[in-house]
């Protein structure tokens, strides 16, 4: 893979708290990448630092090959679209337009016009004057005109409406198609974009809890529910990741090593089981640490399954 | 350079609010300066003074701030850096300043050719500037422009890195250091000598080259604070 983006042991601190615990990663060219992980995971600042907008306390990345930070070769191919992105109090929409298409090399002016009369935005409307939905709608709009060979979208769509959501769902895929580039998704809505992310990148309190294809992972973890002795005989000797009761049955959230015989197995005992969308699978694997130890070897487990 | 003028640009939607009310603010300077005059005429009293100018400073000096403050943000997420912010707004201060200081020396020979707007007030003419050649005479104008306008940026790149508490602080800072140095002069009974150091610089050092320097070290001053911002 071509790397555009690489991290190594990426940390960064504020006084005492630590946003981000020694972080790597690569990201390949020509991939949707979904960013995820709760609030104050450290999502925000990684994207960020990998934007030159902030500056890590230790460690080393690399964008295109060279540090971002006050490059200008390197920031030409970057475009960063943050949900609390703040704009000049006299701007329209209009002026936003105008100054994007003089600094991002490849501004489609075209599909910029196609989208914001898609997204119904008024051009000559300030943009302080635009409700939430309506400057999630500008930044999105920005952020795929731009065309950018790298390009973050910070939960960009906050205030969006269904529909809305959906339009830049399908937007983005349909540019993606004719200007493949690398795109990185920070969202809570997981679901939604399950199908559209390539690669999932997992934070959780600052560390890279996953960094695996979308695909592998749907298939990662099921839900085993039964009796609780058939759940334990079913559970044992593979990785638990949260465990609870419902009216004299066991729910059991199981991670890895399913293995051929699994099936068979399941029926046997007579336990039920369910695959784990993505969502779910994410919020098991960052769901606070009080909600679990079902099991004695449960946290030896969690730590291996990171 | 080529991005540096994309980069002014990101200014041009705020220009009519800032020439609007710098030069609707000095206007109303102007405008009750004159009452006042009015209100206390003698044809004998000759020339009045106003120094009238240092409300244009004022306003450019907060134009300045709240244009950085605006825009870096902005700039920042339109992958802009921040060492071609800087100099795209040093690069406005300087043509701001001698548009400014073209339109004051304009000023200046309209209120000569009034009679002092009939009324003897002097408003946009400086008295030491009486014999000033033209070139001397626009750099007067320009040269403090300059500086009060990078004054600005500096208190802007300031609220950047350390917020209000950063501006307030580095006045607060700055104030006891301007008033030690006062105090220790009058200790030291040294305002004679600065007095003399004053009138034996030529007007061109004292209206356009010490303060080039000044303006420079508000330059680097900001530029160094504003290269760690972040928005």
């Amino acid at each position: 893979m071509t790397a555009v983006v690489t991290a190594h042991g990426l940390t960064k601190r504020f006084g005492d708290v630590t946003a981000l615990d020694d972080v790597s990663f690569a990201l390949a060219e020509h991939t949707i990448y979904g960013l995820l992980g709760p609030n104050g995971a450290g999502k925000t600042t990684l994207m960020q630092i990998l934007t030159g907008q902030a500056f890590a306390s230790s460690g080393n990345v690399s964008v295109f090959d060279a540090p971002p930070v006050e490059n200008p070769a390197v920031l030409s191919k970057v475009c960063f679209v943050r949900e609390s992105q703040r704009y000049p109090h006299v701007y329209t929409v209009r002026h936003v337009f105008h100054t994007a298409r003089r600094l991002f090399a490849n501004w489609d002016d075209t599909f910029a016009h196609g989208l914001a009369a898609d997204f119904q935005l008024p051009a000559g409307r300030l943009v302080r004057g635009l409700s939430r939905g309506m400057l999630s709608a500008l930044g999105v709009t920005v952020g795929l005109a731009a065309r950018a060979p790298l390009t973050f979208f910070d939960e960009p769509y906050l205030g969006l409406d269904p529909a809305a959501r959906q339009l830049f769902y399908d937007r983005l895929l349909a540019d993606y198609a004719g200007h493949p580039r690398t795109v990185v998704l920070s969202t809570h809505l997981i679901d939604e974009v399950s199908d559209l992310v390539e690669r999932v990148l997992l934070i959780d309190r600052g560390r890279l809890v996953l960094d695996e294809d979308a695909d592998d992972l749907r298939g990662r973890a099921v839900a085993a529910t039964g009796r609780a002795e058939a759940v334990d005989g079913f559970a044992a000797g593979r990785t638990e990741l949260h465990r609870e009761r419902l009216s004299g049955l066991v729910r059991s959230t199981i991670l890895d090593g399913l293995g051929p015989h699994a099936k068979a197995l399941a029926q046997t005992l007579n336990v039920e089981l369910e695959p784990l969308s993505l969502q779910q699978l994410v919020v098991r694997l960052t769901a606070p640490p009080t909600t679990v130890p079902p099991t004695t070897t449960a946290p030896a487990d969690r730590e291996a399954a990171r | 350079m080529n991005r540096i003028r994309q980069v002014v640009r990101l200014q041009m939607p705020a220009w009519p609010q800032i020439v609007g009310w710098t030069w609707g603010m000095t206007a109303v300077a102007f405008g009750i300066n004159l009452l006042s005059v009015m209100a206390n005429y003698d044809p004998g009293d000759g020339v009045t003074n106003t120094g009238g100018l240092v409300s244009l400073c004022g306003v450019a000096i907060g134009m300045a701030t709240v244009s950085v403050t605006q825009i870096f943000p902005y700039a920042l997420g339109m992958s802009v850096t921040r060492r071609e912010f800087y100099l795209a707004w040093s690069l406005l201060a300087v043509v701001q300043s001698v548009v400014y200081a073209l339109v004051l020396c304009l000023l200046r020979a309209v209120e000569q050719a009034t009679g002092y707007w009939g009324w003897g007030m002097r408003f946009f003419g400086l008295p030491f500037m009486d014999d000033a050649n033209p070139v001397l005479l626009l750099l007067g104008y320009a040269v403090p422009m300059l500086v009060v306008t990078h004054l600005g940026i500096l208190l802007g790149t300031l609220y950047l890195r350390w917020g209000t508490t950063g501006v307030l602080a580095s006045l607060t800072l700055t104030f006891t250091a301007l008033g030690l140095a006062a105090t220790l002069i009058t200790w030291t009974r040294q305002w004679d000598a600065i007095g003399r150091w004053l009138l034996d610089q030529s007007p061109t050092a004292l209206l356009a080259g010490w303060p080039v320097l000044v303006a420079a070290a508000f330059a680097v001053g900001g530029y160094r604070l504003i290269r760690r911002a972040t928005a």
